[in-house]
């Protein structure tokens, strides 16, 4: 029960506090929505796009040519074979007849083209895709020895690049988030230290009356905690908003690629924000106040 | 009982601001402390509640030796403390009621026990009236008032009181000493820093005169100035 009412007392402290000084407190909740939605928009378009070279990764397929002649037991195991390694997502076996159809499907507007072939010289093929693009490079140069393989296919300069962006992003991906989320805890941690600032004052007197640090300190690790709260609200909802934005813009830019809207990412997205928010409003808090509790 | 044995306070190996002071008061007594600006009364002051430490000799509150003071214990040494400060330092955005209240809280007195604490404590000094008031809503008299409650809203062993005349006129000086008088009266230790002469004056009470640091008078009851 005391331990209720203690609780009770310093959080009704922290909201007066923070309403009393207004001001103050308004200016610290908008620098803090503000660094925390530059760090949840970044975090958006870092997924846009990871998720934008995820799907083209998937699409790179590798074209395995086959010999007319090669044993149907044969294409079975190589194709199996392909399919054993988990890095691949599907493998498909085009006959002849299917590769000839697809070339027809492609010159429809003009048939004329392939009036004079009199036979299909068109080989059949297994399309090998995978979201590795390593690994499809990899199947490349070991299959070139194969004898039942008449050629291979592979996009060399997508791969090459699919790779370089990938590590680049990935790279900025872990480094521009960490940079951003230090940015944001000292810009959010020195907007707290100027609201404790302006109240050490109030500090010295409660030391001199005897307050404990217990005492003095829990206002200002609510109200902290408060601040960092409504900044990651306030924040949720812009990047919740940037977020369904940046995905019709996408899908209208980029229209060959199906970037759908992911909710559980959202959500977590807003969950992270707010713990961010509750955690670096209550460690700004924290370190502030103990510089005024040295009297 | 307070007692200071040869207590020095150096600032910065420069500025001395006391100089080898021996001092003891007995519980329940009332001290005026007298002496310029830059006597050493501040000084002499912040060593009692630990807010600064002594450059040498020895401090001693109820036996106790604050150099040998825990960090962790010092917040309890303040609470058997009343305070009013020189500036007073009431909460500007807190009501009377709630810097009173405040002072009980501290305590860990919560809830309605400190509010009704409050509220006898600002009756005490007459300024039950003026509860809900902020501090810039009365005057220089009253805010004085509302800082003697705070200070002793919890029934302090000591009080101490910092200037507490100054600035003010005659009448509303007499006033506020005599309700130093009754805190007094409640058999708390009272000691008030001043160089309000007609306040020494009209009071027959005991006078410890500082001058540069050094204790150069302490009469029992004493005025201002003696020849």
């Amino acid at each position: 029960m005391a331990a209720l009412s203690y609780i009770a007392t310093m959080s009704g402290s922290a909201v007066v506090n923070a309403w009393r000084h207004r001001t103050m407190t308004v200016i610290t909740v908008l620098i803090v929505s503000l660094m925390m939605t530059t760090l949840g928009m970044f975090l958006v378009v870092e997924n846009a796009l990871s998720v934008m070279i995820a799907n083209l990764e998937e699409q790179v397929n590798l074209i395995i040519y086959l010999e007319d002649e090669s044993p149907p037991s044969d294409v079975l195991a190589l194709r199996q074979e392909l399919l054993d390694d988990p890095r691949t997502i599907s493998v498909e076996y085009v006959t002849k007849e299917q590769a000839l159809e697809r070339l027809r499907a492609t010159f429809q507007d003009d048939p004329d083209l392939l009036q004079p072939l009199l036979d299909n010289p068109l080989p059949a093929s297994l399309e090998v895709r995978s979201d590795d693009p390593a690994f499809l490079q990899s199947q490349a140069n070991t299959l070139l020895g194969n004898p039942i393989v008449e050629d291979i296919d592979l996009p060399q300069d997508v791969v090459k690049n699919l790779i370089r962006i990938s590590q680049v992003a990935t790279f900025l991906g872990y480094g521009l988030g960490a940079g951003l989320a230090l940015v944001a805890l000292f810009v959010i941690g020195s907007a707290i230290r100027l609201t404790v600032y302006a109240r050490r004052g109030e500090i010295e007197v409660l030391r001199l009356m005897g307050a404990s640090d217990h005492f003095i300190r829990w206002p200002f690790l609510l109200e902290g905690v408060f601040f960092g709260l409504i900044g990651a609200l306030v924040s949720s909802i812009l990047v919740g908003i940037a977020y369904i934005w940046v995905h019709e813009v996408l899908q209208q830019l980029i229209s060959f690629l199906p970037v759908s809207l992911d909710t559980t990412y959202l959500l977590r997205l807003i969950l992270i924000l707010t713990l961010f928010g509750i955690a670096i409003g209550g460690l700004g808090s924290y370190l502030s106040v103990r510089r005024f509790l040295t009297i | 009982m307070i007692v200071l044995r040869n207590v020095s306070k150096v600032y910065d190996f420069r500025v001395t601001a006391l100089d080898d002071i021996t001092l003891s008061i007995p519980k329940g007594d009332f001290v005026f402390l007298v002496g310029h600006n830059g006597a050493g009364k501040t000084t002499l002051l912040s060593l009692l509640v630990r807010a600064d430490r002594a450059s040498a000799g020895v401090v001693l509150v109820g036996g106790q030796d604050l150099a040998l003071l825990k960090e962790s214990e010092v917040p309890l040494l303040r609470r058997r403390f009343g305070i009013v400060f020189q500036d007073l330092k009431l909460f500007p955005g807190k009501t009377v009621a709630e810097n009173v209240a405040l002072a009980m809280q501290v305590q860990g007195c919560t809830g309605k026990r400190a509010h009704t604490s409050a509220a006898d404590a600002l009756a005490l000094v007459g300024l039950q009236h003026r509860a809900s008031f902020l501090p810039g809503q009365i005057s220089g008299g009253e805010q004085r008032k509302a800082a003697i409650a705070r200070a002793i809203v919890h029934r302090p062993e000591i009080f101490i009181a910092d200037e507490p005349t100054a600035s003010l006129s005659p009448e509303a000086a007499w006033e506020i000493t005599c309700l130093l008088m009754e805190v007094n009266r409640l058999g708390i230790t009272t000691i008030v820093a001043t160089h309000d002469k007609d306040v020494v004056d009209g009071f027959s009470r005991r006078v410890v005169a500082l001058d540069n640091g050094r204790i150069v008078r302490d009469v029992q009851i004493g005025k201002f100035m003696e020849n």
